[in-house]
């Protein structure tokens, strides 16, 4: 793995975590329609772009991964959090997705688990805030 | 039947212990268990009481196990991204313009989803993955009030179902 492929994922991550983002907050769309939604866009792209160019096929799971990411509510993460929250699920699926081969539910686990590290961080930033101005 | 919070809170983070545990292993690169350090603070997520209702969980099992094997059957043709994705695009079809009803089912069945996209050869013997629907139904019916607008719980239920079989990977 290089940096090529490190700035593919995190592209990757941060255009299917917002878009399916946006799609499930500021669409009729609920969350599970805009997650499949886009992936299914991302997919046709991916499959016309690889039949002229050389492509990764492990995009297609970092995209897909990301879209759960984006499937949080803007109640619990707002868009600039749900990028963050993208960009470091794009870095841990860079190390981990060598070793989810074959498991069932490991890509939406891993952005459970990014999702709640971007959430917890901001309930402690909101409580340190409260405790200074105290 | 009820569960306590507390319970649910433990149960969530246990699931995600097995996941850093499996990443450990099957790497061999023991910071993967740094993220355990993150499993405490799951007490200051949004978990909520539910009620399990006989009849609701029977159906969800049955509708589990259809999206499961459906996926499952999908990973004989395609990717198991793919395999979902087309498995989902024509779920919706079906709930949208055939049996309408099923369409408040679409997060129990794309956590299903998640769970078929195990590889098969994994499950063995291959009839007792039914064990896996059950587990992955009670879970979205234990769950269902819990971590509401958390992305990647359906993710999570898809592999809090399949531990058993990732487990003995090992």
């Amino acid at each position: 793995m290089d940096l090529v492929t490190m700035v593919e994922f995190l592209i990757t991550s941060i255009v299917g975590g917002l878009s399916t983002y946006f799609l499930s907050n500021y669409s009729s769309l609920s969350a599970v329609k805009s997650s499949i939604i886009a992936t299914l866009l991302f997919l046709i792209v991916f499959h016309v772009w690889s039949s002229f160019h050389e492509a990764n096929e492990q995009l297609q799971s970092v995209f897909f991964g990301a879209s759960f990411v984006g499937m949080s509510g803007k109640k619990i993460i707002n868009w600039i959090e749900a990028l963050l929250a993208s960009a470091l699920y794009a870095f841990a699926l860079f190390y981990a997705l060598p070793y989810f081969g074959g498991m069932g539910g490991a890509l939406g686990t891993s952005a459970a688990i990014t999702v709640i590290t971007v959430y917890l961080c901001k309930i402690a930033v909101k409580k340190l805030n409260q405790k200074n101005v105290e | 039947m009820k569960m306590s919070i507390s319970a649910l809170k433990l149960l969530f983070a246990l699931v995600h212990f097995s996941f850093f545990l499996h990443l450990a292993h099957q790497s061999g690169q023991y910071w993967f268990y740094a993220g355990c350090l993150l499993l405490p603070f799951y007490f200051f997520l949004p978990f909520d009481k539910t009620q399990l209702a006989a009849k609701k969980t029977v159906i969800n099992v049955v509708l589990f196990s259809i999206s499961f094997y459906c996926t499952q059957l999908g990973q004989l043709f395609f990717n198991p991204v793919e395999s979902v994705v087309l498995m989902m695009g024509l779920y919706l079809l079906i709930a949208q313009y055939i049996v309408r009803p099923l369409s408040e089912y679409e997060a129990l069945i794309y956590a299903a989803a998640f769970a078929g996209m195990i590889d098969p050869d994994w499950v063995n013997p291959y009839p007792l993955s039914f064990i896996s629907c059950v587990l992955g139904a009670l879970f979205f019916s234990v769950l269902k009030n819990s971590l509401n607008g958390i992305g990647g719980k359906l993710g999570s239920i898809g592999f809090a179902s399949l531990i058993t079989w990732i487990l003995l990977q090992w």
